[in-house]
């Protein structure tokens, strides 16, 4: 028999409290604001079934959210943000590099 | 299906976005376990199909702390890539209960499907570890 590590698992009549992080991806480098679909794919490192979160563009936030409820497969630790040319942001639309970031709304 | 030589490589998740090989957890707050399986070659190629077994070690709760026993809490197979994850039908969670005459809480042990696995004082922490039989 082969046996692990230990785990070892502290009782605390306080837990502390929950540390989330959020983690954003996308799918294309180059884009046509007129034309294309990006797709930010965001990660969470725990459960976040029923949280929402919210696209920000260089600092600004656009409007555009989303919640970890949504993922059609059920994943709730991962959820997209697809903008297209209907709801590109301004910031968006604007020739250049944009930074692009989620927060999380109201959680 | 070889065992010898199998290293696991076992951490806690206390849900709550750590996954270490320490986690602290509250009154009812769900935990489970999940890792890896490997060979020990420098490739540490991952292990499929292999059965892993998870446990509770309980220990005296004052030193020097002597093993008293294993309480077996699931089986978990491990994927293609040698990942098995506890989550999400055998999770555990601690129930407080009260304090000890020695001012250390009494806790009891559950698992989800199992129901109540154990109930004692605990001065420190609880031990938990997977095997590969």
């Amino acid at each position: 028999m082969v046996e692990s590590n230990v785990v070892t698992v502290t009782y605390s009549a306080a837990p502390p409290p929950t540390a989330i992080s959020l983690n954003l991806q996308v799918n294309k480098s180059t884009y046509d604001p007129a034309k294309d679909e990006l797709w930010f794919m965001v990660t969470a490192s725990a459960d976040c079934y029923g949280k929402a979160l919210e696209l920000y563009v260089d600092g600004q936030a656009t409007g555009l959210r989303n919640n970890f409820g949504n993922n059609p497969y059920g994943d709730r630790t991962h959820v997209n943000i697809v903008v297209s040319p209907v709801n590109m942001p301004q910031q968006l639309k604007a020739q250049g590099s944009h930074s692009c970031k989620v927060a999380s709304v109201g959680w | 299906m070889p065992v010898i030589g199998a290293v696991i490589s076992l951490l806690g998740d206390d849900g709550k976005g750590n996954v270490v090989t320490a986690i602290i957890v509250g009154d009812g707050q769900k935990f489970w376990f999940k890792g890896y399986v490997h060979d020990n070659s420098p490739m540490r190629t991952p292990l499929a199909n292999m059965r892993v077994d998870i446990w509770f070690d309980e220990y005296s709760p004052e030193p020097p702390y002597t093993y008293r026993k294993s309480w077996w809490l699931c089986t978990v197979y491990t994927n293609n890539a040698g990942y098995f994850d506890s989550y999400p039908y055998d999770t555990c969670y601690l129930k407080y209960m009260g304090q000890s005459m020695r001012g250390f809480p009494i806790l009891q042990l559950w698992q989800a499907k199992l129901g109540k696995i154990w109930e004692g004082e605990v001065q420190v922490n609880l031990g938990f570890k997977a095997t590969v039989t």
